[in-house]
């Protein structure tokens, strides 16, 4: 027990630590952007400095929060929608003998072309609109969770499809009780980084063409050379692609109990 | 059912009349077996009567857990199409007599589902039959001494409770026959011991034909009333019975002293060089 303390002890030491090395080193660096900005033009043109940025996010606070509530709408939906497809599809592949051995080549190779060339074409076919930025995000989304799932229901040992078979259990309890579960852990990792990927796929879109949001920001920012407006966005799009990535997590926290490392707490 | 078919086939009849009391739980007449390249077993013939333990034994690579997957029909399909010869359980075939949701198993390892606790992990065999979690699951985590942690993950018992959860969801179908592949490797003595105690105790409880393979003389010994030796070429080498009745009024720990000479003959057995026609 008291080795356990010791333990536990002394890992949150060292995690303290390491925030506490973060927190100095930003410390460090802000000021050190701030007075280098002030001394050269080019620096500020291209970087803008801390304040600057500050003052400008205190302006237009409201603009921004918009943009970014717009984006994460997008990559929300998208992700959902990509989530809601790939676990369709792979129940259907558990369902359709034959289905995932025909599917899975395509879906990795699929893994090669960098989909998010696929961006114009959306806003071509969809419009300015939302739904061009969800179909981008959804489609980004969807192979990682598709193909975690499915690797999942690859590794699940002979001995359980015995175990299924010697009692004769029917095909939808096989998938609710073993498929399903024990995909699980591959697809939450395909999800995590799915979490991340929408909010870029929600952003190219919007590159492209859209009236409001962090990627049409981005843009305008460029053309405009505004650097606080980029800088701005760029934190707004820190932002979305964590809490994005947390809720996945917390999402894990409850479904992955049972494979997840018992936390040091 | 096609398991009409296999009634009345001159060799499985023969083995049903030797006995005229009992019904034959696994009749199997194998000419050859070919999984893969080389022929695994060849001119087995072998039969398991109703209420009989029946241990398995061969040197590692004889094709034990081959055949005891085959005898559960749990092989793929492309591997029964290869067999020369036939099995049946109570009279039917392996795959018909599963869906009457009398057949139980345990492997290897002890193959519990990860996400269900303890209790689920026993009841599952239930679920999957249709047959609703019913009092046997509290009688069965009692029995093999379990109660207190019926609501643990796999993961957080250690392998033997593992093994006694995987032996409790073994005979919670009350099933007519188990089929053991190798279940108790790798436990410590205390372990096995009690697994062993468990086993019998469950076993006269339920009536149930057991089926084990194993390279553990000891373990066969004490845990059947019949030991079918297997050689390294997958033909049936000799056949030991055991006396005594179940469970054991002795200790696992006894076994070498009360059966040494049967020991000794097994040991012979499965140190000689295979094929040497000592059938």
């Amino acid at each position: 027990m008291a080795a356990h303390r010791q333990r536990v002890w002394s890992s949150m030491r060292s995690t303290r630590s390491i925030y506490l090395t973060y927190l100095c080193l930003g410390l460090v660096a802000l000021p050190a952007w701030e007075v280098t900005s002030r001394s050269s033009n080019n620096i500020r043109l291209l970087l803008s400095s801390p304040l600057r940025i500050l003052e400008f996010i205190q302006g237009n606070y409201l603009d921004l929060l918009n943009a970014t509530w717009v984006t994460l709408v997008e990559a929300l939906l998208g992700l959902l929608l990509a989530t809601a497809g790939s676990f369709t599809l792979i129940i259907l592949g558990f369902f359709v003998t034959g289905l995932l051995r025909f599917l899975l080549p395509a879906m990795i190779a699929s893994q090669v072309i960098p989909l998010i060339v696929l961006a114009p074409f959306f806003v071509v076919a969809f419009g300015i609109g939302l739904s061009s930025k969800v179909a981008m995000a959804a489609v980004l989304c969807f192979f990682p969770i598709f193909v975690g799932l499915a690797q999942g229901y690859r590794l699940i040992p002979q001995n359980i499809h015995d175990l299924l078979d010697v009692y004769h259990a029917p095909k939808a309890l096989r998938v609710l009780r073993a498929y399903l579960p024990l995909s699980l852990p591959s697809g939450m990792a395909g999800l995590k980084v799915s979490a991340t990927l929408s909010v870029i796929g929600a952003i190219v879109a919007e590159f492209t063409g859209s009236e409001v949001g962090l990627g049409r920001n981005l843009f305008l920012s460029t053309i405009r050379l505004q650097p606080e407006l980029m800088m701005a966005s760029l934190v707004g799009s820190a932002i979305l692609g964590a809490v994005m990535y947390t809720g996945v997590h917390l999402l894990e926290r409850r479904v992955g109990f049972w494979y997840l490392p018992t936390r040091v707490e | 059912m096609d398991g009409d078919s296999a009634v009345g086939k001159p060799s499985l009849a023969d083995a049903a009349t030797r006995n005229e009391n009992r019904r034959v739980a696994v009749g199997a007449v194998i000419r050859s077996f070919a999984f893969g390249a080389r022929p695994v077993i060849r001119n087995l013939h072998l039969s398991v009567e109703e209420g009989e333990s029946v241990a398995l034994l061969g040197p590692s690579g004889c094709g034990k857990s081959t055949l005891i997957k085959l005898l559960a029909g749990l092989l793929p399909r492309n591997a029964r199409e290869a067999l020369d010869g036939e099995v049946v359980l109570f009279n039917v075939p392996p795959s018909a007599y599963r869906a009457t949701g009398k057949l139980a198993a345990m492997f290897q390892d002890p193959t519990l589902l990860p996400h269900l606790s303890v209790e689920e992990n026993i009841g599952i065999p239930l679920e999957f039959l249709g047959r609703g979690v019913s009092e046997e699951v509290s009688a069965l985590l009692r029995l093999v001494g379990l109660e207190e942690f019926r609501h643990y993950l796999p993961r957080d018992l250690s392998g033997g409770m593992r093994t006694r959860t995987a032996l409790a969801r073994g005979f919670v179908s009350r099933p007519d026959l188990l089929f053991m592949d190798e279940p108790f490797t790798g436990l410590d003595l205390g372990w096995k011991e009690s697994l062993y105690g468990s086993l019998q105790e469950l076993r006269n409880r339920y009536g149930t034909t057991v089926v084990m393979v194993t390279h553990d003389l000891e373990e066969a010994v004490y845990n059947s009333n019949r030991i079918l030796v297997l050689a390294a070429d997958g033909t049936l080498m000799d056949e030991v019975r055991i006396p005594g009745t179940f469970p054991r009024e002795y200790r696992f720990g006894e076994t070498v002293v009360r059966h040494t000479a049967i020991l000794g003959r097994l040991a012979e057995l499965l140190g000689s060089p295979p094929a040497t026609g000592l059938v």
